[in-house]
């Protein structure tokens, strides 16, 4: 405890320059307002405080004095910060602190705003809260870095090295003093240049090996830069010691008569009296006396400055003092490691109860908060990923079934196609070798009129076998590429005759089949004519197998499609529903499977006719009764089917 | 030995009932068996075989299977379940020629499958078979 006090005090100290109230309103503000500032910062942390500071507030605004409304909020700080650290004062004093460091920003009052963060710091600093001070400081510096502020690289600088050296670590404080004395040094800051650099001189020579040139050289470089007396009685009080260890025990005495009597020694140092009666003990050779309270001292460096002194004396004098001195020596370090270890255990204290408790449970809160959303969030993701592959899985299955569907199909209409086949070659097979065998017989036995009808039954069969087989090659042939159109000059009338005459013998008892010409000039267009008559012989051979009776007609027509030689087969048979109309251009199908074929004719025909880039259908607006069937050709000029 | 076709048979009082949908079919088969006399008669599907039948009950059926409305298989098992037609000799002629076919044939109770296209000697052998079987039984 004694410790953090004198810190504060230490502290208090630096920032003494910044707001130390002058008599002739040092502050440039309001005078009004500087006396209300004046009252209130006297009582700061006391009861009548927050009076006083209101009566600030109200009148600075009344007179819209920045400045002075500034300070009105360093005073709020202040007396916060000078109030003993519990949850409810953390909290005003982060909000006083956050307060202060926007409006001082805001008016361009920027010392203040560092100014706030020394307060806080020196705050949490004398509470205990090691880590929390080492925050601010950092942060601090982070800014003043970022704004190149030198004020504000100099102060952090200068209170990491308190916060170092309090802790009994010279080491780690060096480079930050020395980095406040360069900028020091190095600085047009005004705020920087008016501050004291002794305090700083002081502390470097502490880094240094007792006695050492180098501590010589720093304390008189702090005497030459003191500002205030208070600066001077520091040198005074380190002269002291260096006396002291020099062994010019009248010089110390001076040195230690000068500060003792001096009642600002308490500034410098609240024990000053305690630490010089030790070092006299020393001389006195009473000091084994006092042992206790030179364990007991505050500062680890005043211990090993006794220990030192101790070891400089005469041992012949003192005979006692070399074994006092490796004792303090051995407690010394002993202190030491203890004080690192309270260091370093408070700090993680620390840390676990800044992060621990407040931090921790929100954060926990927070995390939990976020576990969910995310457990949430990978179901919904889970639930998708499920539903994905399920749906894959089921498109995969569908496709699967749609494939196996179309496999049995395919394997259906094979099965179909083959014994269909077998049916439809063994059909005119069976007239072939039945009629042979007869024909075949020993003279005598048959008639030459029945011979006569015997070969033509034969023959006729033999055609249709023959019908039968180039349907399967042309199948064949179309599904392996090697089907080929060849163009070449076709006239409308002779490719029809032909295809009559290549059908007629299908014709069923009774049945008449006629050739209706659009004309009888002869017109010829460029096609593939073999193709085309292939397509009609077809058509009327459908029409042939489905009418029993009434006729057939073939008509030709160059108006009925513009561009276009069209042909027609009407027949008066059985008909074909329009529902079907696509269907019979599949292949195997057959409507009437006990009509012979191969159910190939009209899929044939339609694939032949999209390779002439012509079309065949079924014309289902055709009033019964039979069917009608159009094909139509594509009128090309000779040039265009040069590129086909 | 003396090829069927050359035998003299005179099957003048036995009535025979072709029966097919190709016209063609159903001459082949006339010709075929002119020699042996037969009282032969013709039906173009399996509704008119059952009505010819009806009208004079035949020796011998040579039946084609597929055709339009009644097949040939339906035709045998109508008259194999009639008693006054169940002992007609049938022999089926048909250019179905897979073993289920003929299994299918026999099992409705075909007494003889000849394949499509017809082997005039197999025929007429197969005939003469079967008359002697009738003929046995009249006797």
């Amino acid at each position: 405890m004694m410790m953090k006090k004198s810190l504060l005090s230490i502290l208090l100290f630096f920032t003494a320059f910044l707001v130390v109230p002058a008599q002739n309103n040092p502050y440039d503000i309001d005078d009004r307002c500087y006396i209300y500032y004046s009252q209130a910062d006297a009582i700061t942390g006391q009861e009548g405080f927050q009076e006083a500071a209101g009566q600030l507030l109200v009148t600075a605004r009344e007179v819209g004095d920045e400045k002075a409304e500034t300070l009105y909020y360093v005073l709020v700080l202040k007396d916060l910060t000078r109030k003993k650290s519990t949850p409810q004062n953390d909290q005003a004093v982060e909000e006083a602190f956050t307060q202060l460091k926007s409006f001082s920003r805001e008016k361009g009052f920027v010392q203040y705003y560092y100014y706030a963060y020394q307060l806080t710091q020196n705050y949490y600093f004398n509470n205990g809260h090691q880590y929390k001070t080492y925050q601010l400081i950092q942060e601090m510096q982070q800014t003043a870095l970022r704004e190149e502020d030198a004020y504000g690289i100099w102060t952090s600088d200068r209170y990491m090295a308190s916060l170092y050296i309090s802790q009994n670590d010279y080491v780690s404080a060096k480079p930050y003093i020395l980095q406040a004395l360069h900028t020091y040094d190095t600085t047009h800051d005004e705020t920087v240049r008016r501050q004291s650099p002794t305090r700083l001189y002081c502390d470097l020579a502490d880094t240094y090996p007792m006695g050492s040139d180098s501590v010589h050289i720093n304390v008189e470089r702090a005497l030459r830069g003191a500002k205030t007396h208070a600066d001077t009685l520091r040198c005074r009080y380190y002269q002291a010691r260096l006396a002291a260890l020099n062994n010019e025990v009248d010089r110390y005495r001076e040195l230690r008569n000068y500060c003792l009597n001096d009642p600002q020694i308490t500034q410098v140092s609240r024990h000053a009296d305690v630490y010089f009666s030790l070092i006299d003990a020393v001389f006195d050779g009473t000091i084994a006396e006092h042992e206790d309270q030179v364990v007991g001292l505050r500062a680890i460096r005043e211990m090993k400055v006794i220990a030192n002194l101790c070891e400089n004396q005469d041992y012949d004098k003192f005979p006692t003092y070399k074994d006092f001195a490796f004792n303090l020596e051995k407690k010394l370090v002993q202190r030491f490691e203890v004080a690192l270890s309270n260091t370093n255990q408070s700090r993680v204290s620390e840390l676990d109860v800044s992060l621990g408790k407040a931090a921790l449970s929100a954060d926990l809160e927070h995390k939990e908060h976020e576990i969910d959303r995310i457990s949430h969030l990978l179901l919904i993701v889970l639930a998708a990923l499920l539903a994905a592959v399920a749906i894959f899985l089921w498109l995969h299955i569908r496709n699967l079934q749609a494939s196996n569907r179309k496999v049995r199909m395919a394997d259906a209409a094979k099965t179909r196609f083959i014994q269909n086949m077998s049916h439809e070659v063994r059909t005119p097979l069976n007239a072939i070798v039945g009629f042979s065998q007869l024909l075949s017989l020993p003279d005598g036995t048959l008639e030459s009129e029945e011979k006569e009808e015997f070969s033509g039954h034969i023959v006729n069969n033999t055609k249709m076998l023959t019908m039968l087989l180039d349907d399967i090659l042309n199948v064949s042939a179309m599904d392996n590429g090697e089907y080929s159109i060849v163009y070449e000059s076709g006239e409308i009338n002779t490719m029809a005759r032909e295809a009559i005459s290549s059908s007629e013998h299908r014709l069923q008892p009774g049945v008449s089949l006629h050739y209706n010409p659009c004309q009888e000039e002869p017109y010829s267009f460029t096609t593939d004519p073999r193709r085309v008559q292939q397509i009609l012989i077809n058509l009327l051979t459908n029409a042939c197998k489905h009418t029993k009776e009434g006729e057939i007609t073939l008509a030709s027509s160059l108006t009925d499609k513009p561009g276009y030689v069209t042909y027609i087969v009407t027949d008066t048979g059985t008909g074909i529903p329009a529902s079907e109309a696509e269907k019979i251009f599949e292949r195997f199908t057959k409507l009437d499977e006990f009509v012979q074929g191969t159910g190939l004719g009209l899929s044939i025909c339609r694939d032949i006719a999209e390779r002439l880039g012509a079309e065949v259908f079924l014309d289902t607006t055709h009033q019964g009764p039979g069917a009608r069937f159009v094909f139509r050709i594509p009128i090309k000029s000779p040039t265009e089917t040069i590129n086909l | 030995m003396i090829p069927v076709y050359a035998q003299d048979h005179d099957y003048s009082q036995y009535n025979v009932l072709a029966v097919d949908d190709i016209p063609l079919n159903l001459l082949l088969v006339q010709k075929m068996l002119s020699r042996f006399k037969f009282r032969m008669r013709t039906a173009g599907g399996g509704q008119q075989a059952l009505d010819a039948v009806a009208q004079e009950k035949p020796d011998l059926i040579l039946l084609d299977l597929m055709m339009p409305g009644i097949d040939g298989f339906e035709v045998i098992r109508r008259l194999r379940e009639n008693p006054e037609t169940s002992d007609i000799r049938i022999v089926i002629l048909s250019a179905l020629n897979s073993n289920e076919d003929v299994v299918k044939g026999f099992s409705v109770g075909a007494d003889d499958f000849i394949m499509k296209p017809i082997i005039m000697e197999k025929l007429l052998s197969c005939v003469v078979t079967q008359m002697s079987i009738v003929q046995a039984a009249r006797k």
